[in-house]
């Protein structure tokens, strides 16, 4: 017989952070058979409602399947009891990224807004650092070049330098996270859970792909499919954005080419493009979820944290763009400090902020089409039968 | 009054069913002067439309018919059937009713020999047997009916036009131009024996219910298995008439579901226990498997649920059906989460019974009474007015008996 081993401050957390109904589940298995996207083996959320009232933190947190949960909230829909299935997996997915990303005590900070102004005031004072170290704060005349302010290579080197620190981090979390899952897939799969694990390699990376570029996944849920597209908008406008930061570096080593870029340039355009893209999409999330309660309708402040941050980038940029032909002198240089400095909360701290999601769904998905999990055909019939009879089995034991 | 409590010494039952049949039997037994209403043209309600009942897994005929003969002797008692209560004034101890009396178009000539029947030339949708099946515009409404006579639908029925049915009738039973009346009640206490209807399953969208012929819910079932059923008491698809032979009964089809009824019935569990006896008497070798959150037996009915689930060919599965689909040409599927064994299964299945749960009968009070109800809309007691069985609580038919019997003590009594 094996220790159940409840742990009480996991559950409290997990309970504000959008889980508070779990303890009204009474385990009748509606959410499993009307989800679209559990696999016909050991599936969720039932079993997570119940490991998540029990305080088991251990397989929760190293449980793959609440990331092929997109939060459509069919299962909360058609909850008999209203313990919203759909918002615990949510809570649990935000648990789970506080609990790989490392160092611990820093990643709670983003759950708890009375850390906000430390989280702010890392790359305000690294700033401040860095311009007294240069000899202070000093706007450049004539015609506005962000280039002639701080130069491209700087920003390339202390972005640079930052990012390693998070790749590292990025890293330690997800091999932590990996580790967790082999040891969950030995322990909780119960016997004929998985199916054969030779989903891996190639075609597991081909199969997470599809998730990635196409969310067909995400294109099951019933409820709410809109979302999906709202999804794929602020996914694509990201890639876009992400490209044009790449032809940018390519312009400075190649071409040596530091200024701003014609409006018709290929990069300018898919820079432009993929805010435009970026912010229709995140308006549209904000609207139907954060507004409106679509879907998954909790939203906590780990949430709008990473939504603002999204949002405030794609608009310092455009702000950036406009202030130098609008307005120029120092005020587009402070706004281009502004961008740069949302862009610091964006990327450095990606591990930690709900942008983490894109690390551990990656990667938890991959396992779920290596252990074969996602292939497993329905049965044709129930196998358990409540045939013992209660009374036999208690004079027995 | 028996009593001698002050007000009027007569009595109203409202409702002919198990439990306003008892109660007005218990009155009037008891020196009391009772008048019955009864909506439908024959009593015993829900009751009367059971293949069999609880406790004794007996036809309800015989419990029914001990009751009609209580009620035949007994002169204290006044019946009116297809009647409905128009308009209630005064207050407790002094209520004067008037109920409206529909007619029969049959009157009391009729032998129920049942030549009227094949003249008649127009269908109609047979309720009692949930619109399974029709009977002619001119029908007995069962197979025991008390009175044992024929009745004709109004809405069905062409009228003085056709008269085909007065002309074969040799009893000179049937006048087409009987009119409603009114009678004037004086009363001193109503008993409320209004009754239940069951939940409506069309609401209960993930079960598909109306979508595909073969599901139906559990008061569907009883009739599917009573020889007065659409099958005469073959347990046949309703699809394509084949015989019945994998069942699966779906508990808490809207029960203790806060989308839809958030308590326990607290019947529904026995009535497809004992459903699934009907299968397996009718088939020995079919299967029948019970999906349910908790099995409740409540009483001593525990070792009914262990005698069957000693049977191999029952099977119960913890897990709650959320999802019915069927290909064109292909089985009934049941989907669901098997909680046990941790894993989904698409059962095909011949007939698939929803064990709805019970509502009270939402008819409209007549104007002038006015009683507290529930959360859920089953009536409280208030004074000079007291609800029996189902119009209470949800209750079984032994359960409904016992109530009734208590709420008369109470309404002669004066308590309340």
């Amino acid at each position: 017989m094996e220790r159940l081993e409840p742990n009480l401050g996991f559950l409290r957390s997990l309970r504000r952070q959008g889980g508070e109904s779990l303890k009204k589940c009474f385990q009748c298995g509606t959410c499993s058979a009307v989800c679209n996207l559990t696999p016909n083996a050991s599936p969720f959320p039932r079993k997570e409602m119940l490991w998540a009232q029990w305080g088991l933190k251990g397989p929760l947190i190293a449980d793959p399947d609440i990331w092929l949960c997109h939060g459509c909230g069919d299962c909360s829909a058609n909850c008999p009891r209203g313990a919203n299935p759909s918002e615990v997996l949510g809570a649990l997915r935000n648990q789970t990224i506080e609990e790989y990303s490392g160092p611990r005590s820093f990643a709670k900070a983003f759950r708890d807004g009375r850390f906000l102004l430390l989280l702010l005031a890392i790359p305000i004072l690294f700033m401040v650092v860095a311009f007294a170290w240069r000899g202070g704060l000093a706007f450049p005349t004539g015609t506005v070049e962000y280039a002639n302010f701080i130069p491209e290579q700087t920003i390339e080197l202390t972005l640079g330098s930052w990012l390693l620190l998070t790749l590292i981090v990025a890293v330690a979390g997800l091999s932590r996270f990996w580790k967790g899952m082999l040891a969950f897939e030995e322990r909780y799969r119960p016997a004929g859970g998985a199916g054969t694990a030779s989903g891996g390699g190639w075609a597991g990376w081909k199969w997470v792909l599809g998730q990635v570029f196409g969310h067909q996944q995400f294109g099951k849920c019933q409820r709410t499919a809109s979302r999906r597209w709202q999804h794929l908008l602020i996914f694509y406008g990201f890639l876009l954005l992400f490209f044009a930061t790449l032809g940018r570096t390519y312009y400075h080593y190649i071409w040596h080419y530091d200024y701003e870029l014609p409006l018709f340039n290929v990069v300018k355009l898919a820079g432009n493009l993929g805010g435009i893209i970026l912010l229709v999409g995140l308006g549209a999330v904000i609207y139907t979820r954060f507004l409106r309660g679509v879907g998954q309708a909790i939203s906590v402040y780990f949430d709008w944290f990473f939504v603002t941050i999204l949002g405030f980038t794609a608009l310092t940029g455009f702000l950036t763009e406009l202030s130098r032909l609008e307005f120029p002198g120092p005020d587009s240089y402070l706004i281009y400090l502004s961008h740069l400095f949302f862009i610091f909360l964006l990327l450095v701290y990606l591990p930690f902020s709900k942008f983490g999601h894109i690390l551990y769904r990656t990667l938890a998905l991959y396992h779920l089409h290596r252990t074969g999990r996602v292939g497993v055909p329905i049965a044709s019939e129930p196998t358990s039968s409540v045939a013992e009879l209660p009374s036999k089995e208690i004079a027995a034991g | 009054m028996a009593s001698g409590l002050p007000g009027l010494p007569g009595l109203l039952v409202i409702g002919g069913g198990i439990s306003g049949l008892s109660a007005s039997l218990e009155a009037a037994e008891t020196g009391n002067e009772v008048y019955l209403v009864e909506r439908e043209p024959y009593l015993g309600g829900r009751v009367a439309g059971m293949n069999r009942y609880f406790p004794k897994l007996c036809s309800p005929q015989c419990g029914l018919e001990i009751n009609f003969r209580r009620l035949r002797q007994n002169k204290a008692l006044r019946v009116f059937t297809l009647a409905e209560v128009e308009k209630v004034e005064g207050q407790a101890g002094d209520f004067t009713v008037t109920v409206r009396l529909n007619p029969r178009y049959v009157n009391d000539r009729c032998t129920a020999c049942g030549e009227c029947v094949p003249a008649c030339p127009v269908e109609r949708r047979n309720a009692r047997n949930y619109g399974m099946d029709t009977t002619r515009a001119v029908y007995l409404p069962g197979e025991v009916a008390e009175p044992f006579r024929y009745t004709i639908d109004p809405l069905a029925c062409e009228g003085a036009k056709c008269g085909r049915c007065v002309e074969v009738c040799r009893y000179g039973a049937i006048d087409l131009e009987m009119a409603s009346s009114t009678v004037t009640l004086r009363v001193g206490r109503i008993v409320l024996a209004t009754g239940w209807r069951p939940y409506d399953p069309a609401l209960i969208s993930t079960l598909e219910f109306g979508h595909f012929p073969d599901i139906v819910t559990n008061v569907m079932m009883e009739r599917l298995a009573a020889d007065g059923g659409p099958t005469g008491g073959e347990l046949r698809r309703p699809s394509d008439g084949q015989p019945a032979k994998r069942v699966a009964f779906v508990q808490c089809a809207g029960s203790r579901d806060q989308n839809h009824l958030a308590y326990c019935s607290g019947v529904c569990c026995l009535a497809s226990l004992k459903q699934a006896t009907y299968v397996l008497e009718r088939y020995p070798d079919a299967s029948v498997h019970i999906f349910f959150i908790d099995i409740r037996t409540p009483g001593g009915f525990e070792i009914f649920y262990q005698r069957l689930q000693a049977d191999p060919r029952i099977k119960f599965v913890k897990g709650k059906v959320a999802r019915v689909l069927q290909e064109p040409g292909g089985d009934l599927m049941v989907e669901a989460e098997d909680l046990l064994a941790g894993r989904m299964f698409r059962l095909p299945v011949d007939l698939l019974v929803l064990a709805t749960g019970m509502v009270p009968e939402a008819m409209p009070l007549p104007p002038g009474i006015k009683i507290p109800r529930d959360p859920y809309g089953f009536a409280v007691p208030s004074p000079g007015i007291w609800p029996v069985g189902l119009a209470k609580r949800p209750m079984d038919v032994q359960s409904c008996v016992r109530d009734a019997t208590g709420g008369i003590l109470k309404a002669i009594g004066g308590e309340g």
